[in-house]
């Protein structure tokens, strides 16, 4: 009885779990279609097949340089915001600490604010103290988004481990720091490149705070935003859009068969 | 040249000097090292994010007088805020328009949740890497290709118009807050499937199925036992959705037609083409105000709910 | 095990590197010039000396709306030349950012048609402070097969037309949009709301508007893909949006109101203290030459400062393109944009029809 409930629950969720999936993979597979339709207009019905605006998307010079600035401002981000989430969380869950819990309370603010009021935060301060507005106050803002990201991530991981074998490698004469390196790092890893993974995708796609704090070199969602104005240049900007999410697909699935066959 | 001197003779000090106290003291006093290792994150946020609030709210104290700050402190824009229809009109719009998106994200994503935590035996991973691969493309590319679904000749209208289901193309799915809200619904939806699934992952299942050994309906089982157990990710959720959705500015622009701005837009429009600045301000800091003050509610709500459930 | 983390870990390292590698690129572009203007003018095309001297082109950055352009300008952004329109040089101006023009370093000076130099603010404190580069119009453009009825009663009333409530879109614009509702509300001057008798009449016709219209937007991209997709009848555009949607081969048509269109002039001014001078004036002799004038009217299909460009294009071809050799034909012809007097209560007000006041 209880098993055929189960099956028949299964069944219904299992479709919704399907339409789901529909609901969000559809806007994102209209990207691909529209990239090779032959016409400037992105609407129904399809003209038909064309590779130019693929063509014109390698060929487009400031698109590829924002692509490379949100690449720098991602690597960048991720490598300090996981530095940064790395030791908070360290500090977290190995020692007990006075005024832990506001301190994480402060600490999560960033993921709750709305972007918009830390942007024109920033924007004002960076302003007042005379600091031009470059890749680098993008980093910036995007670091603190992402540095709550990486210290959860960090703190869930190390949440699990022994303690011991950190004070089993400092009795055999190791210094902190290669106790650091020898012992915590490698069994923080999966955590760590879960939290940058994240804080690059994270950066990778914001807009709303970019956009305050951008001076003339332009990351990739700024160039979008700004591309989306010039009817020409829209189908080579969705062409764009698919090149990344058939990469991402890729890596990611790549990335799965690397995992699982190690598991086995 | 002289520097490096002196950094010599402090490095060369002998045993017992500074460092060797400042050692000591790190091995003796746990919460030293602790606050070590978290003082560039904490140096990072008091420097880059409650700094720059703090200059927010003394900003907002200030006036503008054409190009330039009036710098005498005044409340003036405050009044103004409560002075003028449009201001507590749109903020209220826009805490509606969000709460009713986190509701909806929320909702919707919760079945999903439970379908990868307790029905997917041996491929979760893949499943919540389906959930998140969409939203690699851009955001603007996603709403813009929401356009397209719900537009006038968009893919819904032309499915509805081919089934003959209807004559003329609906107008009234585009540019209007339902655009806004289902748009804002899909773009949020990996940050609410997430933590609803962490919290639904930890769950106990012997406590499961102790409530089935005692006789409890699959329905009841759900709420006595599954629900309040998952209701941290769900609380997760609702504010990891509600508060960023607030301050969005971009969705009601694209989708949102001309009844569909939110806050954000004048707090944008303030900061741009309004070239009001102290204004702008004072909008975003009552705006953030009110926002803690909705979450505030909501948790009291759950609050009293679990109260009164137990 | 730990070798293999460290070799990822090496890998991540080399990834790294060559991310930051990339940023040699950027840095040879900080030799250029920052020209920082209306969206679709980073067109190579429009600058071919410039490229050829150069061998590449300079930084460009759009701005959302000009008036968010002046504020950014006002706040420190550091652009090297910029784009403003003749009703707004004056604003421009008084930020206290503009730096006169030289102009025996413009080639091209004396082949700019006179009557375009002269224009109400181009002169500041007897000094030029803009160089006059194109001119065009905001109207109406509509689809001919689904309002067909206006082919011979061209008007802005189709803005406000019940029958095609919903069907419309304009301009998120004071000076290419709101005014107009000043135009058909009959205020005695509609540049000018001053007088706030003047700012209540347009609202109420500012907010049938809002009733009206589908949404409101600066992108050429969202009105031209609403017309194109016939999601909407008519909107407000520029000629440049009428030119592609006719090379798309839509049936649309350009209205010419019989309230008139609006004409406007748009033009280069230089910022104080640009490090990048010469190459500045570079960019503004690449854009007064010929080849690029000519290249403009058949791609923009806008009107051009100088007179060697309108002889060296086909006639028949400025007729379809509704544009006269002689400027003063259609800048009298139209109603010429101004200097908005009472901006901020009209923003004001446009702002609170948006939020249904």
């Amino acid at each position: 009885m209880n098993v055929r409930v189960s099956r028949a629950k299964m069944g219904w969720l299992g479709l919704y779990a399907a339409t789901y999936l529909t609901f969000i993979y559809l806007p994102v597979l209209l990207l691909p279609v529209f990239s090779f339709n032959d016409a400037i207009y992105v609407a129904f019905p399809i003209k038909g097949f064309t590779l130019k605006w693929w063509e014109e998307m390698v060929a487009h010079e400031g698109m590829l340089q924002s692509l490379r600035n949100s690449l720098k401002v991602g690597v960048a981000v991720s490598i300090i915001s996981t530095v940064f989430g790395v030791l908070a969380a360290k500090a977290f869950t190995r020692y007990r600490m006075p005024g832990s819990r506001a301190l994480t309370g402060f600490f999560s603010i960033p993921l709750v604010i709305p972007l918009i009021i830390l942007g024109i935060a920033l924007l004002t301060v960076l302003t007042t103290v005379g600091v031009s507005l470059s890749l680098y106050t993008i980093m910036l803002g995007h670091v603190v988004i992402c540095v709550p990201f990486a210290m959860f991530i960090m703190i869930s991981r190390l949440e699990g481990f022994d303690q011991s074998v950190e004070e089993a490698a400092q009795d055999l004469g190791e210094t902190p720091w290669m106790t650091f390196w020898r012992v915590t790092f490698p069994l923080a890893l999966p955590g760590i490149m879960a939290s940058m993974l994240l804080t690059f995708t994270i950066s990778f796609d914001e807009f709303l705070l970019a956009f305050f704090l951008a001076g003339d070199q332009l990351t990739l969602p700024i160039y979008i935003w700004g591309q989306l104005r010039f009817p020409k240049k829209l189908p080579s900007v969705l062409a764009l859009g698919s090149a990344i999410l058939l990469a991402t697909t890729i890596l990611v699935t790549v990335a799965m068969m690397f995992v699982r066959r190690k598991g086995d | 040249m002289k520097e490096q001197t002196l950094h010599a003779a402090e490095a060369g000090s002998p045993p017992g000097g500074l460092r060797e106290g400042v050692r000591r003291a790190f091995l003796r006093h746990e919460w030293l090292r602790a606050y070590t290792l978290v003082s560039p994150t904490l140096i990072l946020l008091i420097v880059a994010m409650a700094a720059p609030i703090g200059v927010l709210v003394g900003l907002s104290l200030w006036t503008q007088s054409g190009m330039e700050f009036d710098r005498t402190l005044t409340l003036a824009n405050y009044e103004t805020f409560f002075g003028k229809k449009i201001y507590p009109l749109v903020l209220w719009r826009s805490i509606q328009i969000s709460a009713l998106v986190a509701f909806a994200t929320v909702l919707l994503a919760y079945p999903l949740a439970y379908f990868i935590a307790f029905h997917v035996q041996r491929h979760k991973m893949v499943w919540l890497i389906l959930i998140t691969l969409p939203f690699w493309t851009s955001y603007l590319l996603r709403v813009f290709a929401w356009k397209l679904i719900l537009g006038y000749n968009g893919v819904v209208n032309s499915g509805l118009t081919t089934l003959g289901l209807i004559e003329q193309p609906l107008e009234f799915i585009l540019y209007n807050v339902t655009a806004v809200v289902i748009t804002l619904a899909h773009a949020w939806a990996a940050f609410a499937i997430l933590p609803i699934y962490v919290s639904l992952e930890k769950i106990d299942r012997s406590l499961i199925d102790a409530a089935h050994d005692l006789g409890e309906g699959p329905v009841m089982t759900f709420l006595r036992v599954t629900l309040p157990l998952s209701m941290p990710g769900v609380i997760a959720a609702t504010l990891l959705v509600f508060i960023p959705t607030v301050g969005d500015y971009v969705t009601p622009k694209l989708v949102g037609g001309t009844t569909g701005i939110m806050i954000g837009n004048l707090i944008q429009s303030a900061f741009g083409r309004g070239a009001n600045w102290p204004m702008g301000a004072a909008i975003a800091v009552i705006s953030m105000l009110m926002v803690t003050l909705a979450v505030c509610v909501f948790l009291g709500g759950v609050k009293g709910l679990k109260k009164l459930l137990a | 095990m730990l070798s293999n983390y460290l070799k990822s870990g090496a890998r991540v390292a080399a990834a790294c590197a060559m991310a930051l590698g990339l940023s040699t690129a950027a840095v040879q572009a900080q030799d250029h010039p920052l020209f920082f203007g209306w969206p679709g003018y980073e067109a190579p095309e429009l600058y071919p000396d410039y490229v050829k001297k150069h061998g590449g082109m300079f930084r460009f950055t759009a701005w959302g709306d000009e008036e968010e352009g002046v504020t950014k300008l006002q706040s420190g952004f550091n652009a090297d030349f910029l784009f403003p329109c003749n009703y707004k040089i004056k604003k421009w101006y008084a930020t206290g950012r503009l730096a006169p023009i030289d102009t025996s370093r413009i080639k091209n000076w004396d082949k700019i048609m006179p009557s375009l130099k002269k224009i109400d603010g181009a002169v500041q404190d007897g000094k030029p402070v803009w160089v006059p580069i194109d001119w065009g119009q905001t109207s109406v453009v509509y689809r001919t097969d689904l309002a067909p009825e206006y082919q011979n009663k061209e008007s802005w009333e189709i803005l406000w037309d019940r029958k095609y409530k919903g069907r419309v879109a304009a301009f998120d614009s004071l000076v290419d949009a709101v005014v107009v509702a000043g135009l058909m509300a009959g205020i005695p001057d509609m540049w000018d709301y001053t007088n706030p008798a003047d700012v209540a009449k347009t609202k109420d016709k500012m907010r049938e508007l809002v009733g009206q219209v589908r949404f409101f937007s600066n992108d050429p991209t969202t009105l031209e893909q609403a017309i194109a997709s016939g999601e909407v009848v008519a909107a407000t555009v520029w000629n440049e949006s009428v030119t592609r949607l006719k090379k798309q081969g839509l049936p649309v048509k350009y209205m010419n109101p019989k309230e008139g269109a609006m004409t406007w002039v748009c033009g280069l001014s230089i910022v104080k203290g640009s490090k990048h001078l010469d190459k500045v004036y570079d960019a503004i002799n690449a854009m007064l030459a010929k080849e690029s004038r000519i290249w403009e009217i058949n791609e923009f299909g806008y009107g051009v400062s100088t007179q060697e460009a309108f002889d060296a294009v086909d006639s028949d071809l400025l007729s379809e393109l509704g544009l006269s050799k002689n400027p003063d034909d259609i800048l009298n012809a139209g109603i010429f944009q101004s200097e908005i007097q009472g901006e901020g209560a009209l923003q004001e007000m446009f702002d609170e029809v948006k939020a249904g006041l």
